[in-house]
């Protein structure tokens, strides 16, 4: 970072919103009494408050940092990945928001076990969230090492801690209840710093959208095609494997499924997410904008981009570049600062879905069948936050050279072949035994592994194969597929006596599901 | 509390309802999704169509496509909210009326 006043402001920044963090946790550790409370708020949270923490959910620092640099870099095909965005929530809010706020109570594996066999449900859910919320963690753990390692200068180590202590503490003590005002905190200075730097690049071509396109073309060596679709993406499997894990993916997410079960009823789940999808369509296609308008404003400042086109810091880079020059060393840190913030709240949510998935299906719905007191369930959820805490820390900083790409690739396509399948199925079709369910969701994660395994980005890029067995980059096509066609094959063929059990339940889940709360308010 | 469920699925207007209800979800999904595909196979097979300038030199079709799927997937999600309240306010009248 150049200059002690970005680093100030930076600091500054940082510090208050870790300081506004510790008080929130204050506040919501007095309001957190019961194990309860500690999963989903009680159902304290309104529409709005829940629409700003989902938006947060989804727009990591990977979404800003990463889609302003694949703007900058791929021009307009990273138009792609903002209408992902945008379809995949108003998908969600079309087909998950009501029957998942009826039928759940924490986690998405209550939705799943509500009329299948509960204990291999909820076993098999963990072990969705698990192999999603874990890689994931660490992921964008290491990813925000590296990111304070190449803005502030400090060691990869500290920066890890900056961002794991805050997480544990906010966590642990603090519930959903702190961890969604977190999230709201953060939602609000990422909208508010993205949308000032919007304004500030569009002054900069006096707001006239076609001159900073032009702009663009003019200078970008990619020339005119800067402005084309087509660039990043050549064949259509591809493309389709691509929207496919943007929009199953994201519904799969179970750190984002926790959050429906944080307001009262199907009607805020519903507005909330209607709330998202405005939120994350309007952020998302303005850092299309910030990447395409720094072409032009970052062309020829050899601080930034040296004479073979090399970003200085990476392409990640390119979103706190653009803040200096449109804004100075002050409003540098303050995005900086903003973008640390961003990391801790996601990584803050995802740990809270990882100590639900061990301590609520797994601990006290499994493992330890018998019912067990408010008190232990909360001490038992509490432990299993630490322990995931501590050992994520702990492998960020074992596994700093991670390739962070990869890995985030790999964490939404596991959701999208393993959590978004059975979800769909368990919600829609009636024939859906739990059979069924274990073999889909047991395909999902085997394919998209193997495949994911023997794809050019792993063969090839990392274990140094010549050949990639398996020709494309993104295996969620191939495994969703799979997927959907285990559990509806063994579901089909399934006369045993649970299987009855599972389709005669279908109907009183169909109308809990959909008018739960209206019935709920009159029996 | 089944009895009361058992009723309400035989009962033609809950059915009506669930139906109307169900329409309403996939057809719009299916435009959603429908839309992003289209979106995503024009890029790859109609690249110089996409890149004919629609209002100056610098605004193209596949950006305002894109543009445009955004809104699409906005006013989808706020015309969602508004139909089902729409729908569900009958069934409030007759859980109302089961109950009384």
């Amino acid at each position: 970072m150049n200059g002690s006043a970005a680093n100030t402001t930076a600091i500054v920044v940082f510090l208050a919103f870790i300081a506004a963090g510790l008080a929130i946790t204050w506040w919501a550790a007095r309001r957190t009494q019961t194990a309860g409370e500690f999963y989903n708020t009680g159902g304290r949270i309104t529409g709005f408050q829940n629409g700003l923490a989902l938006a947060g959910d989804f727009m990591s620092a990977a979404t800003f940092l990463g889609l302003t640099g694949l703007a900058f870099m791929g021009g307009t095909d990273a138009l792609l990945f903002a209408i992902g965005g945008a379809v995949g929530w108003a998908l969600i809010l079309l087909i998950f928001a009501d029957r998942l706020r009826n039928l759940g109570r924490y986690t998405f594996a209550d939705v799943v076990a509500y009329r299948l066999d509960a204990r291999p449900m909820r076993i098999l859910a963990a072990v969705g969230t698990l192999s999603v919320a874990i890689p994931y963690l660490i992921a964008q753990m290491v990813g925000a090492g590296a990111l304070i390692q190449t803005i502030f200068g400090l060691p990869y180590l500290t920066a890890v801690i900056a961002i794991g202590l805050p997480m544990l503490v906010y966590v642990t003590f603090g519930g959903m209840l702190a961890t969604t005002w977190v999230q709201v905190v953060k939602a609000g200075l990422l909208l508010g710093g993205g949308s000032m730097l919007l304004i500030l690049v569009l002054k900069r071509f006096d707001f006239d959208l076609s001159a900073l396109f032009s702009s663009a073309a003019a200078v970008h060596p990619l020339g005119e095609s800067v402005l084309r679709p087509g660039g990043l993406y050549r064949d259509p499997i591809s493309v389709i494997s691509l929207v496919l894990a943007f929009v199953c993916g994201t519904a799969g997410l179970p750190h984002v499924l926790m959050r429906f079960f944080t307001v009262t009823d199907d009607a805020a789940a519903r507005q909330s997410i209607g709330y998202a999808v405005v939120f994350i369509g309007y952020f998302m296609g303005a850092t299309v904008i910030l990447g395409l308008g720094a072409v032009s404003l970052l062309a020829g400042e050899t601080a930034y981009i040296d004479a073979t086109g090399h970003v200085a810091g990476g392409a990640n880079m390119i979103a706190v570049h653009l803040a200096e020059i449109v804004g100075g060393a002050p409003f540098m840190g303050f995005i900086a600062a903003v973008a640390f913030a961003t990391i801790l709240a996601v990584v803050s949510g995802i740990l809270l879905s990882a100590s639900a998935s061990i301590a609520y299906d797994l601990y006290t719905r499994v493992i330890h069948v018998e019912s067990i007191s408010d008190r232990q369930a909360m001490r038992v959820s509490k432990v299993s936050t630490l322990a995931i805490g501590i050992m994520a820390i702990a492998l960020s900083a074992l596994f700093k050279d991670l390739n962070i790409g990869i890995i985030s690739a790999l964490v939404l396509a596991i959701a999208a072949s393993v959590n978004f399948p059975l979800l769909v199925l368990a919600l829609y079709w009636p024939k859906f035994t739990t059979r069924g369910a274990i073999a889909g969701g047991t395909t999902g994660l085997v394919v998209v592994l193997l495949l994911s395994l023997l794809s050019p980005t792993i063969w090839v890029d990392v274990l140094g194969h010549e050949r990639a067995i398996f020709p494309y980059a993104y295996p969620t096509l191939f495994s969703v597929f799979a997927a959907f066609a285990a559990a509806i094959l063994v579901s089909l063929t399934d006369h045993s006596a649970r299987a009855r059990i599972d389709r005669d339940a279908y109907p009183e889940q169909l109308i809990r599901g959909e008018f739960g709360s209206q019935i709920e308010a009159k029996i | 509390m089944t009895t009361d469920i058992d009723a309400l699925l035989q009962s033609p207007a809950v059915r009506r309802l669930l139906l109307q209800r169900s329409r309403l979800r996939w057809r719009l999904a299916g435009l959603l999704l429908g839309a992003y595909l289209a979106y995503a196979f024009a890029g790859l097979h109609a690249t110089d169509a996409m890149g004919q300038p629609v209002f100056g030199s610098g605004v193209n079709r596949a950006i305002t496509a894109g543009y445009g799927i955004i809104l699409l997937a906005i006013a989808t999600s706020l015309y969602y909210l508004y139909a089902v309240n729409r729908l569900l306010a009958p069934l409030k009248e007759l859980l109302r009326k089961a109950n009384s």
